[in-house]
């Protein structure tokens, strides 16, 4: 990507952290080729091809730059300064807007971070980010399904930026593609564990009463044709009494 | 109500039957399939669905409701008054027991357009169009 060969403006902090810091003692790592990269081999080949085609697909759209890379630990680095580093070294954004975002996920210490170029931090800022990483990304990473984490991750990172991927349903289906069990939001996403179990008890009892609205269905057939009649809770006023006729009954 | 596959390129086993059936007489057959979970008298249930669905309101009070509870495998025939004093409760019996073999032979859908038919015959017999 000859992009990220463009040297990248960057703000006054960063330049200042960059100066200050020491000498990462991990080397970083060159710029990958792809808008999604893993050194550590747990993301499998279809997710990471998908993950590349929708940041790539998202970059064309936007001219935003998103880097997703997953990397086996920090060896002691820290997570927010050694990512600071391989977002400037790889120069993720366009030079003149500074508009790149880099998740870095580390495996081993089960950690992730964002960080972002100038033009992005007012939508991901870091009680965003932290949030995202939270909710979306550590509690797959922690169930050992790192590829679920940073297909959810990403989904809800290119939400956050309000990408014309999310509004067409793209980033979706191309994900969806490759591995379906992944865009799932499933019981991972980590609110589960702060639903208190009155709610589960409701969302239970509810789920049940709509089951047994559609499963106790009735079909009516007349010469006309057949309707489904929805089961009735009781109707006790409409009682006029059938008399004078008969029948029988059988079972089978 | 919510429409349901009246429109499907093959209709129903069960609707040609009511249509065939109710070609040539006054009478009326409606059948009611179920899926209720802890019904215990599926009679006392159609008779409910007959009044609920005006069916006494026939001329020659012929119509005729059959009720299948697929869940309990239960079924009931409720005929009115017209029609049961033509047959007369044994005509109820044998065709319950009819229908409940080939409801154990067979597609619950043809055995039920089977009791259709014979319904059908019945009431072409009695009350003719």
């Amino acid at each position: 990507m000859t992009s990220m060969a463009r040297p990248l403006l960057v703000a006054g902090a960063l330049t200042i952290i960059a100066a200050t810091s020491a000498a990462a003692t991990r080397p970083l790592p060159p710029p990958p080729e792809y808008h999604a990269v893993d050194e550590t081999g747990v993301i499998d080949e279809a997710t990471l091809r998908g993950l590349r085609a929708v940041l790539y697909e998202h970059e064309r759209a936007t001219s935003e730059q998103i880097v997703v890379a997953v990397f086996n630990g920090l060896k002691g680095e820290s997570l927010k300064e050694w990512t600071s580093l391989v977002f400037q070294e790889w120069k993720v954004g366009k030079k003149e807007k500074d508009n790149g975002a880099l998740l870095a996920v580390f495996q081993d210490d089960r950690r992730a971070y964002i960080a972002s170029g100038y033009a992005l931090e007012s939508l991901l800022h870091e009680a965003k980010t932290t949030s995202l990483v939270e909710e979306r990304l550590l509690p797959s990473l922690k169930d050992g399904d790192p590829s679920r984490a940073v297909t959810q991750a990403t989904l809800e990172l290119l939400r956050t930026l309000e990408s014309p991927l999310i509004r067409n349903g793209r980033a979706e289906a191309i994900l969806r593609s490759v591995a379906p069990r992944n865009v799932w939001l499933t019981s991972s996403s980590g609110a589960e564990e702060r639903i208190s179990p009155i709610w589960l008890f409701l969302g239970l009892a509810a789920a049940a009463l709509v089951l047994w609205r559609v499963l106790g269905g009735e079909a009516h057939f007349t010469a006309e044709g057949w309707v489904r009649v929805r089961p009735a809770l009781g109707r006790k006023g409409q009682r006029s009494s059938f008399s004078g006729g008969g029948g029988a009954c059988g079972a089978w | 109500m919510v429409p349901g596959d009246g429109q499907r390129r093959t209709v129903s086993p069960i609707v040609q039957a009511i249509r065939e059936a109710q070609r040539e007489t006054t009478g009326e057959i409606r059948v009611q399939i179920s899926r209720r979970w802890l019904e215990k008298d599926p009679f006392a249930r159609a008779r409910k669905l007959f009044s609920q669905f005006g069916m006494t309101r026939t001329s020659h009070r012929n119509a005729v409701l059959l009720y299948v509870n697929t869940r309990t495998r239960r079924f009931a025939l409720v005929g009115d008054q017209g029609i049961h004093e033509a047959v007369g409760q044994r005509y109820w019996d044998e065709l319950a027991q009819a229908l409940g073999r080939d409801l154990q032979s067979t597609q619950i859908e043809r055995a039920i357009a089977i009791a259709v038919l014979t319904l059908g015959a019945t009431l072409k017999r009695f009350f003719p169009a």
